[in-house]
């Protein structure tokens, strides 16, 4: 693997990580 | 007209060279210049007190905040440096922009929560305070607030950065530029302060974003070069033979040498968030609803941004002359496009490094407004309204005096000024790593703990930096600083499992959102 493809490897699967962490985990959920 | 202000670039001088450029410059900056000073003054009709001024409380939205942070966090650095050193050195430094990100905004994830509910819940101003209040310490506010002096070096380094900007677009000399910079700085942050800050960060954010999509556009489509992607890469090969993007790692290199060089540079960035002017943003969140999506925005823009590194490849597979690295983000440009284009190019610079020096002026002035008088000096004084009428007032003429301040060390800045400016940084990441990075999830961390990971991880920043106590200097700032991140954090951990954690009741005022606490009681956990 190339460098561009280990940069869109991590970007995208960090992106994918964090957005399970934000929005599917109750680390950021506010309730009323 | 093209050719001319190629010959200019290439032997390192102005941009501009010829009246058409000139023209231009000048039209954007006119447009630019009066764009900030009217948010400025939209800042100062939202600044009420000394509290919209240090913090621009819950006023914006997910959007505008994150791209005010996005573009806080990338600075000159990021829009000269990185395409300066992947224009030096090939493919293999995209570890940097790759990394750099990941490791901030998922850092910032650490803290974003603790932040918004401490600034919401006790009228917290400064990252030092909240640290100070967090831990009912008033040696960690205080420490912090001094060890924080040292982003001196920060502002000056963007000064002298957006000088020669100003300079090169528009031809003044270069203290003339710097007291322009400092002017129009001076003018819409001492109006109002962090509204400010936010609303022309945005702005700026926005022209980043626009040039760094148009950048990665370029290098996808191999634009200047036949045969898009690859024939990028066989380009850079023939020209560096360690430059192609096959090379992973460059052997002996300080920084690319290897992975575990590029794992710490990741870690070297994981606190990156709590710095001052960029943990104190998250304060400025209308609603902690929104913190979800405010999140994922700056971390998906905030990936894009340093992708500005792919136009230093780019760069260098396109120009044939030898250039200043710095200088190939606008000789990359010129070499392609008509001269109203590198103009806005230049716009867009500038933005990268107002948006960085905007946010650290603000909280610099802070740090004697909030952390030192109204925290220190002024806390048992009982006439709270004039407390704050002293803060806001103290918090303006502090923004005056730091920019005057800066603008002096850059007339002659010290011959090893990122030198400075990493002990700042990195001293400064290595300090808040155990108390604020770990310190905001883990309940258990105790006031021990964090005074002997945040002394700790400064003295052991400056000693492995710099190499005192017989201690083998590491001169690459990312790996000095990794190793004190990781070496505070086992100290924060250790010495907190040794000591007595913190009272339930304490512990539940710090982490209940839904904690009914009153906002004006500021002063009472002190």
């Amino acid at each position: 693997m190339n460098i561009i493809e280990w940069g869109l490897l991590l970007i995208v699967s960090s992106w994918a990580i964090l957005w399970f962490v934000i929005f599917k985990t109750d680390m950021f959920r506010f309730d009323d | 007209v093209q050719e001319d202000m190629k010959a200019f670039i290439l032997r390192g001088d102005a941009i501009m060279a010829n009246d058409s450029v000139v023209m231009w410059s000048w039209a954007m900056m006119i447009f630019f210049i009066g764009l900030m000073l009217y948010l400025g003054y939209r800042g100062m009709k939202k600044t009420k007190n000394a509290d919209d001024f240090a913090t621009a409380r819950s006023s914006y939205g997910p959007w505008v905040l994150g791209l005010a942070v996005v573009a806080t966090t990338a600075s000159g650095s990021t829009f000269m440096g990185i395409p300066g050193l992947a224009y030096s050195k090939g493919f293999a430094s995209l570890w940097y922009p790759i990394l750099y990100p990941i490791g901030i905004y998922g850092g910032m994830l650490l803290t974003a929560k603790l932040v918004k509910n401490m600034g919401d819940h006790f009228g917290n101003r400064t990252i030092p305070e909240l640290v100070g209040e967090r831990y009912q310490s008033d040696y960690l506010r205080i420490g912090m607030a001094i060890v924080s002096l040292l982003l001196l070096f920060y502002i000056t380094a963007q000064l002298v950065a957006a000088a020669v900007m100003f300079e090169t677009m528009m031809g003044l000399g270069y203290k003339t530029a710097l007291w322009l910079t400092a002017i129009v700085l001076g003018i819409y942050l001492t109006m109002g302060g962090s509204h400010s800050d936010i609303m022309t960060d945005a702005v700026q954010g926005l022209f980043m974003l626009g040039i760094a999509v148009m950048v990665v556009i370029m290098f996808v489509m191999g634009v200047g070069v036949d045969g898009g992607m690859s024939a990028v890469n066989a380009a850079v090969e023939a020209k560096n033979p360690t430059g192609g993007w096959d090379t992973l790692f460059i052997a002996g290199d300080p920084t690319y040498g290897g992975a575990w060089l590029v794992f710490l540079l990741l870690v070297a960035h994981i606190p990156f968030g709590v710095l001052p002017h960029l943990g104190n943003k998250f304060m400025a969140l209308k609603d902690p609803k929104q913190l979800r999506t405010f999140l994922m925005f700056i971390v998906i823009a905030g990936c894009i941004l340093p992708m500005m590194g792919l136009g230093g490849i780019l760069g260098l597979a396109v120009i044939d002359q030898e250039i200043k690295p710095d200088q190939v983000i606008p000789a990359l440009f010129v070499e392609l496009f008509p001269p109203y284009i590198a103009a806005f190019l230049a716009v867009g610079i500038l933005s990268a490094i107002l948006s960085t020096a905007d946010g650290l002026i603000v909280s610099f002035s802070q740090i004697f407004a909030n952390d030192l008088y109204r925290k220190t000096f002024a806390k048992n004084n009982p006439d709270k309204e004039k407390v704050e009428r002293n803060t806001l007032l103290i918090g303006r003429v502090a923004t005056v005096a730091t920019i005057i301040l800066s603008v002096l060390v850059a007339y002659n800045p010290p011959k090893f000024l990122a030198i400075f400016l990493w002990i700042g940084v990195g001293g400064i990441v290595a300090g808040l790593a155990g108390p604020l990075a770990i310190g905001a999830l883990w309940k258990r961390a105790t006031k021990p703990g964090a005074i002997a990971s945040f002394t700790f991880g400064v003295l052991a920043y400056a000693c492995i930096y710099q190499g005192y106590l017989g201690i083998t200097a590491i001169k690459n700032p990312f790996a000095a600083s990794g190793y004190s991140v990781i070496l505070a954090v086992i100290v924060m951990v250790v010495v907190s499992l040794l000591t007595k954690p913190m009272s339930e009741e304490h512990l539940a005022k710090m982490f209940n959102a839904s904690s009914n606490t009153a906002s004006d009681d500021k002063g009472a956990v002190l």
